[in-house]
């Protein structure tokens, strides 16, 4: 019988089941003693409430859980030793996939448009030297990452866990996709201030927007979505434990400190 | 040098930020934005009546008090601070400047504007040429004594709240000014709100019909009163953006002596009050640039220039680290609309491609610095 909240869980809205760490004893290590359990969200006694996002957006939620009844059989590994479960798959939550591929899409979309889109000096985007020198910088963190990624993904080939260079992946890549996600707002020019969640579908609905009747939209698609994403994308260094979370990871694990 | 407030100018400062902490607030002020007019009127109608800002920084034939650039920073930061979506930039600082170089028949617009009673847009930017307003693309022709506009313009700010737009058009001479009613039943427009909870249009003229005084100064020489006004909109958002980065900092110290994490609170890593500092010290030298700039803005125009886009950089670099950063120091909260950082922080993102990017002003400064 769970009895609390839950916050940050993505999705909830749309989700008929959700996995969560449930407290099961109280024991001098906090690690110990919860318990990784699969709820389904049609049980009685669940109420969400949706977290309204700097985009507008509802992605985010908090869950309220009074006195929900979940079978034991739900119970995923022992009971008291979920932590080791939740570990082994934060492990492949922060790394252990491969971000680059998204970014270089990401990168070559940039570029594509930055050949018509309106220098903020005059002239064409590609044709000015700031943004051709950041631009370039991101698709060479890029290139880069993605050597790094397969490196990881080599270890993990041959059986073994990601360990702390999980780390170190999830703090490159959302960096970079911020790096990438600004410039596309960069890009954007003068249309990226516009707010038109209509024109797309970047992360989630949003609450208290009405489209314009003639679902009329300024300028391009990926213009519209620019600032959405950029300003989504901030979470990228906050979840599956902050950047900074990582660094104190990566200076115990990675350099003995 | 003095930094020293004349009393007048104190008074102006203390009465307005008593003005906006008992009478602006943040939440009505987002739902007159997202779902209602856009703005609310009656704020800007006790600016105009019982703080007289609108006239502080105009000369006293328009109704003003005859201040200068002092007083708009004042009353920018204050407005900053609160988050303030009302057009007093738009409207007073820009628009107001336009009107006031073009003398003649602007004047009297410009003795509503101080009043309150009218509200002045600028419709500038392009969808080809995007905000370097030199590339001014639409055409407008002599016939007869009218003139015939033709040809669009996106993002102009504060336009769908307007009663005159002020439209930058090519004519025979070179870029020429022109005053048009905000009459939505002769203009195709689309007017949307922005990331900022602001409003802004998308314009179509189609061969608009102008009467002959419609041209503000003289016909092809608007261009320098034009680079005045985007120099003093870029210096007013610059104090803006300093009033905002003030609050933001100020809410995510507090936040991070309440957060606890580990047993402590998180203001108490080392890691966090370095990044803290960071920020304050952006903060402080985004202070020094508004005064660089304003310090300047009556100057010779390249020194205006060179001065003006120091400060913009300077707080472009600025406004972006410390929004950033005030996000990521409220964690998943700061993502979210419940608290006011979220707010501050979009401002502070559309304000650093306002009047020129950050990466325009360095290359305006470097091309102006070239020896």
């Amino acid at each position: 019988v769970c009895t609390g909240s839950k916050i940050w869980t993505t999705h909830a809205a749309e989700a008929n089941w959700m996995f969560g760490l449930v407290r099961t004893s109280r024991t001098a290590k906090k690690q110990q003693g919860i318990t990784f359990v699969l709820i389904e969200m049609a049980s009685a006694g669940i109420e969400i409430r949706p977290l309204v996002m700097t985009s507008g957006e509802r992605i985010q939620n908090q869950v309220f859980f009074d006195e929900v009844r979940v079978p034991k059989s739900n119970v995923l590994g022992q009971i008291d030793d979920g932590w080791t479960v939740a570990k082994y798959l934060l492990e492949f939550e922060r790394g252990g996939g491969a971000a680059s591929p998204a970014l270089q899409v990401m990168a070559e979309e940039i570029a594509a448009v930055s050949a018509d889109a309106p220098a903020p000096g005059g002239g064409r985007l590609s044709d000015d030297p700031a943004f051709a020198r950041k631009l370039a910088d991101a698709r060479i963190r890029t290139e880069v990452l993605e050597i790094l990624e397969y490196r990881v993904l080599a270890t993990v080939a041959e059986g073994k866990n990601p360990g702390a260079a999980s780390s170190m992946l999830k703090v490159l890549a959302t960096e970079l996709s911020q790096s990438l996600t600004e410039l596309a707002l960069e890009a954007a020019g003068p249309r990226g201030r516009a707010y038109q969640p209509h024109a797309t579908w970047p992360g989630g609905p949003v609450s208290d927007f009405e489209p314009p009747p003639d679902s009329y939209v300024s300028g391009d698609a990926w213009q519209a979505v620019a600032p959405l994403r950029y300003f989504n994308d901030r979470a990228g260094s906050i979840y599956a434990g902050s950047n900074e979370i990582q660094r104190n990871i990566l200076a115990k694990a990675a350099l003995g400190l | 040098m003095d930094f020293n407030l004349s009393k007048e100018q104190e008074l102006l400062r203390d009465g307005l930020g008593r003005f906006l902490s008992t009478r602006y607030d943040l939440e009505k002020s987002r739902a007159a934005a997202k779902t209602g007019a856009g703005w609310q009127p009656d704020i800007w109608r006790g600016f105009a009546d019982e703080l007289g800002i609108l006239g502080a920084a105009l000369p006293e034939e328009v109704g003003g008090i005859g201040g200068g650039p002092v007083e708009v920073m004042l009353i920018a930061e204050a407005l900053g601070r609160a988050l303030v979506v009302e057009p007093y930039v738009d409207t007073v600082v820009v628009a107001g400047g336009l009107l006031l170089r073009a003398g003649g028949p602007a004047t009297a617009l410009l003795q509503k504007v101080v009043a309150g009673t009218a509200i002045v847009a600028l419709a500038a930017a392009e969808p080809g040429s995007g905000d370097h307003w030199q590339d001014a693309s639409p055409v407008a022709d002599r016939h007869g004594d009218e003139w015939v506009l033709r040809g669009s313009k996106i993002v102009a700010m504060s336009a769908p709240l307007a009663t005159h737009l002020l439209v930058t058009a090519r004519t025979a001479g070179g870029i020429s000014l022109f005053l048009v009613d905000a009459d939505w039943s002769a203009i195709d427009a689309h007017h949307y709100r922005t990331v900022d909870d602001r409003r802004a249009s998308d314009l179509v003229f189609d061969g608009l019909r102008l009467p002959a005084g419609a041209l503000l100064g003289q016909e092809g020489q608007a261009w320098p009163s034009l680079a005045q006004a985007r120099d003093e909109g870029a210096a007013a958002i610059c104090a803006e953006a300093v009033g905002c980065m003030r609050k933001v900092l100020a809410d995510t110290v507090e936040y991070c002596k309440q957060r606890q994490q580990f047993g402590q609170p998180i203001g108490s890593f080392q890691v966090l009050q370095h990044r803290m500092v960071d920020m304050y010290m952006e903060l402080e030298q985004a202070v020094a640039a508004v005064y660089l700039a304003v310090l300047n803005l009556e100057a010779a125009p390249d020194v205006r220039a060179r001065a003006v886009s120091a400060a913009k950089a300077t707080i472009g670099r600025a406004a972006r680290f410390v929004g950033q950063q005030a996000v990521q120091l409220h964690g998943g909260m700061g993502m979210t609309e419940e608290l006011a950082v979220g707010h501050y922080f979009k401002r502070l993102t559309a304000l650093q491609f306002e009047f020129g990017s950050t990466d325009y002003h360095i290359a305006r400064y470097a091309s102006l610095t070239k020896s």
